[in-house]
């Protein structure tokens, strides 16, 4: 977030297989190996969080 | 951290949130989008759905926000709209939301939620309503000038806190004919009109079993009348009644001035627009529908409404006409 390229870069990807494949790549750039499974399942917990909102905590 | 762009979309906190470390916020990415929907949720919803927010909206420490009120204190608001519910506030925040230089948070879930806890000492909630005012308040485009926030209704239960913490920012409250009001609610209830859908609040003192047997038109009407109380209850010098009857021309006149603001005539004839239309279904012309809800008024409304919004209702207006503004 501190990197304005990287962020321009990450918030044009236009569809989520699209942001997904960028973060494997740049994560591979970086000597980090990322799954789509582990992608998919942020998104799904983050997905999960904003339509519970209203829960309790 | 950089925060440029991102806004907190929601409060979680475990336990009474005395200590730092026990409150948290998701933060969403907005960029330089502006809040134009008719509630918060709904520019929030739009920009979940982008795939960057789907993988990076991500929680930290409520200290983060305290580090980006440090770093880049957002506007001061020029005002805060309360309201009964169902009464006109999103035909305001619309018209204030159709200028550029507006900045205008419509019922934003975590600083509703931030100003109800009162489970966290009111210092701690003081300074957390300031971070998280200012972080809603950012500049997006560089053209905002002016800054304004409407509440969730049930909000109102908590102004003496707000005003304590924003001791000099002037407030609005809207209200309507009581009857139209509570026909809205009984023919599509808001959730803070139903018995333990808003968990945060608690506008009627009375058991839970209690609370979930009464009929609806009590229940609505009970709650209509606390927030209609705790407005009569919290008028002060920053304050401002506002009947419905007084819009739209009350935004650029009486509203205007109390928030100290000015509009244009180019801006006025803008908003002159937005009130042509329905403002939470903005595709659709307005069509006044008062007379409607007072003909379906049942004798068990009526006499909820008597018992329970009335009476808080006549002292709004004692007030308001006591004050002499037209």
């Amino acid at each position: 977030m501190e990197d304005s390229g990287l962020m321009r870069v990450l918030t044009s990807a236009e569809t989520e297989a699209e942001l997904f494949a960028l973060v494997i790549a740049l994560g591979r750039d970086r000597g980090l190996e990322i799954a789509v499974a582990q992608l998919e399942e942020i998104a799904r917990a983050n997905r999960r969080a904003w339509l519970e909102r209203w829960l309790v905590p | 951290m950089k925060r440029d762009g991102w806004v907190p979309i929601r409060l979680v906190w475990n336990g009474c949130g005395v200590r730092d470390g026990e409150a948290f916020v998701d933060w969403c990415w907005l960029g330089g989008e502006r809040f134009t929907d008719p509630f918060f949720d709904g520019t929030i919803e739009m920009a979940q759905r982008r795939p960057f927010n789907r993988l990076f909206t991500h929680r930290t420490r409520i200290a983060e926000l305290g580090s980006w009120y440090v770093a880049s204190p957002g506007m001061a608001p020029a005002g805060f709209i309360f309201h009964m519910s169902r009464c006109g506030s999103t035909l305001v925040s619309q018209m204030l939301a159709a200028l550029p230089e507006n900045v205008v948070i419509s019922e934003a879930g975590p600083l509703d939620r931030l100003a109800r806890a009162e489970s966290i000492p009111e210092a701690a909630r003081a300074e957390w309503l300031r971070w998280m005012v200012s972080a809603l308040g950012q500049k997006r485009s560089g053209l905002e000038t002016r800054y304004f926030i409407k509440f969730d209704s049930p909000t109102v239960l908590a102004l003496p806190s707000i005003r304590r913490a924003f001791p000099s920012v002037p407030w609005i409250f809207l209200y309507r004919n009581p009857e139209e009001v509570l026909i809205s609610h009984l023919r599509e209830p808001a959730p803070a009109m139903s018995p333990g859908f808003v968990a945060d609040f608690r506008a009627i003192d009375a058991p839970m079993d209690e609370v979930v047997s009464m009929r609806p038109e009590e229940y609505a009407a009970r709650v209509i009348g606390r927030i209609c109380e705790c407005a009569a209850q919290g008028m002060d010098e920053c304050g401002m009644l506002v009947n419905y009857t007084q819009l739209p021309e009350a935004v650029w006149g009486n509203i205007a001035r109390r928030f100290g603001v000015g509009f244009s005539p180019d801006e006025i004839a803008r908003m002159r627009t937005v009130a042509l239309h329905d403002a939470k279904r903005p595709r659709q012309r307005f069509q006044a529908d008062g007379e409607s809800k007072r003909l379906e008024a049942s004798d068990a409304a009526r006499a909820a409404l008597a018992r329970w919004i009335s009476p808080h209702f006549d002292e709004l207006e004692r007030f308001r006409n006591a004050a002499g503004i037209p």
